[in-house]
């Protein structure tokens, strides 16, 4: 007796609708996509999308959107590769494929109570947007709440809307790498606005994403702070294929990064990051 | 003492022409038989049609880098093993996931339907047999269910055979995975070194093996058979040709990434892959759209990649592992170290592929005894 049944993988996307495209800054760009109804659950804070463009290839890529407005998935994407390039080229009406979510979520219920620190360094910023979203809704969960930001110049500050005037400046600074003179705000790496003049880092949690050298030393300035690592949070990225534990390829040490990861506390990584090309 | 008293139904004995009557009855159930048989120079799996094609009086002589056949003995099962496992065929090279049609305006993606062969797997070394339970961590991984590797493990028959001398780069004894199947299997043989005809005794292990053994012409077997066996077995035991001390091991890797010994054998590794091609269980792979005949589809497959090509590492910015050194490093440290991290069991079933289809005949045993213990180096 030969099986001819189909073989279901757990590779095949489903097919998604583009409903709105935004231009963030130079090549970034956030994608407003239908949710297909085979797209059963919902995602939470800190998660991934496998997307796909028709003919080009697949990535991995964070969720940016509201937690409370799942019949939308919104990804904010900046063009690095040939997949993310197609990606910020669709426009409304053009199609997609869409498998997820995937992965681990920011642990935002453990700081429910506490003092809630966000650091995020240039497009990290996006998946912590529906962190951002989220806090913003229940800031009396949170005993405060803080969001450093650093960028590269004024011109890439991403969800600019959201801090000048917007809901996030009551909590959030930024600063950049650089600037002319018309800045009139921070200019340093993130690590300088970790200071105990600003932040309360007692009973506090931290959620760092950004490039690892930024996320490594911002947990190591929180550590001086007297911060434990257990209580900081970092989010990894890593090649993927499957996004399933099978491709092999998001290996981090003994960890997937896709099942294991994205986001992952300081304690159990802090090690791992320091050895390089592993 | 033992005396020649008659075992249990567990055992039987077969001649020569029992082999040639198990290939006829598995093919009459429907089965493809896959056994190993010589080929350009190599012995191989691959379809028999009788007991015939089986290499009888091949032994493999196999070093580090090196591998050829050679007449000797007289037995079916003589040789250690061939570049092929049984991986491919659980997991093979390149499988079809989905296709994708643009051709309605909107993208409609549809699975692959794939037959799942119905296999039957003659003369399985008992390292072979481990790495299949090794795969099933990963394929079968409760995150998602690979179903294709789920379908082909279910239809599968495994004859397994015990192995009766150890080749110079066999290890199984070190990685407690052989020289004798304990588990896994319906059948298992034991060609018994006598100086009596060529016999060999069937140990039966499901009802499926038994209702298959009741089709053969088979005798009963007695307690002499049954400790011939087992001496064979110790003795091959103690005559593995390599050795890999796993105690320690998976700490001593993942604490000494930065030792100067992974530079040393980079200097040696081409990055080629050939290791994790040969190796039974190493499962990495890549996918890859291919343009259909249609211009308006594209279709997707899961194909084979290795830890040692430059792109399996690609993120913004490049590759993460850039030098041989941190591949060869990922290579070793997850097959003996952080595997077992994440699946409870090494990724190594002592098999000594690696180090004979390296080209340039990198030995996993010494490079491994060498990681973290500075007197070890010269």
């Amino acid at each position: 007796m030969k099986d001819d049944r189909g073989l279901i993988s757990a590779m095949v996307p489903a097919a998604a609708r583009v409903l709105r495209r935004q231009v963030e800054y130079d090549e970034v760009v956030t994608l407003e996509v239908e949710r297909p109804a085979t797209l059963t659950k919902e995602f939470l804070p800190g998660q991934f999308n496998m997307l796909y463009v028709f003919g080009v290839g697949e990535i991995a890529v964070s969720h940016s959107g509201h937690p409370f407005h799942q019949d939308r998935i919104v990804h904010t994407i900046r063009a690095v590769g040939k997949v993310s390039r197609a990606l910020i080229l669709l426009k409304p009406g053009d199609w997609l494929g869409i498998r997820g979510p995937y992965g681990t979520p920011w642990p935002i219920d453990h700081a429910k109570g506490q003092n809630l620190i966000v650091v995020a360094g240039g497009l990290g910023l996006a998946p912590l947007r529906p962190v951002l979203y989220e806090v913003s809704s229940a800031k009396d969960a949170y005993r405060s709440m803080r969001l450093i930001y650093g960028t590269r110049d004024p011109s890439s500050i991403l969800y600019q809307s959201q801090f000048e005037g917007g809901p996030w400046a009551e909590f959030g600074q930024v600063t950049v790498d650089s600037a002319n003179l018309d800045w009139q705000g921070n200019v340093g790496v993130v690590t300088d606005l970790i200071s105990a003049d600003t932040l309360d880092t007692e009973n506090a949690v931290a959620l760092i994403c950004g490039p690892e050298v930024m996320m490594r030393f911002s947990a190591n300035a929180l550590i001086d702070l007297g911060m434990r690592e257990d209580r900081i949070y970092v989010s990894l990225e890593r090649n993927m294929k499957c996004a399933v534990k099978q491709c092999g390829r998001c290996q981090f040490g003994p960890y997937f990064v896709c099942r294991d990861g994205p986001v992952a506390s300081f304690g159990q990584v802090d090690k791992l990051l320091k050895i390089a090309e592993l | 003492m033992s005396g020649n008293r008659q075992i249990g139904e567990q055992y039987r004995l077969m001649k020569r022409s029992g082999l040639d009557d198990l290939i006829k009855v598995l093919r009459v159930l429907d089965y493809r038989v896959i056994g190993p048989t010589e080929s350009n120079g190599v012995i191989e799996f691959a379809e028999l049609g009788d007991a015939s094609e089986l290499p009888w009086g091949l032994r493999d002589e196999q070093k580090p880098g090196s591998y050829s056949v050679s007449k000797g003995g007289d037995r079916a099962f003589e040789f250690s093993n061939g570049p092929t496992s049984l991986k491919r065929y659980f997991h093979p090279t390149e499988r079809h996931l989905w296709t994708v049609d643009a051709s309605g305006g909107q993208l409609q993606f549809e699975e692959a339907r794939v037959q799942v062969p119905k296999y039957a797997f003659l003369g399985i070394r008992p390292c072979d047999l481990a790495s299949l339970d090794i795969l099933d961590q990963v394929f079968l991984n409760g995150v998602e269910t690979n179903r294709y590797y789920e379908s082909c493990r279910q239809n599968s028959l495994y004859v397994a055979v015990n192995c009766s001398s150890a080749g110079d780069l066999c290890f199984c004894a070190s990685m407690e995975t052989g020289p004798t199947a304990r588990s896994g299997f319906d059948i298992s043989l034991t060609e018994l070194r006598s100086s009596d005809a060529y016999r060999v005794l069937i140990e039966i292990e499901t009802d499926r093996g038994r209702s298959i053994v009741n089709q053969i012409d088979t005798s009963e077997a007695h307690e002499n058979d049954l400790s011939l066996a087992r001496e064979q077995s110790d003795g091959v035991a103690r005559s593995m040709g390599r050795t890999l001390h796993t105690w320690g091991l998976r700490e001593r890797l993942q604490e000494n990434a930065d030792d100067p010994a992974w530079a040393d054998v980079a200097e040696r590794c081409l990055t080629c892959g050939n290791c994790t091609m040969v190796c039974p269980t190493c499962f990495c792979t890549t996918v890859e759209d291919r343009a259909s005949s249609h211009d308006q589809k594209y279709e997707r497959w899961n194909t084979w990649d290795s830890c040692f090509s430059l792109d399996f590492t690609f993120v913004s910015g490049g590759a993460l592992r850039q030098s041989s050194k941190s591949r060869y490093r990922q290579w070793l440290t997850h097959k003996l170290s952080t595997w077992v991290d994440q699946f409870g069991v090494s990724g190594c079933v002592g098999c000594g592929r690696c180090i004979a289809w390296c080209p340039v005949g990198i030995d996993i045993t010494e490079e491994a005894a060498r990681i973290g213990e500075p007197q070890a180096r010269a």
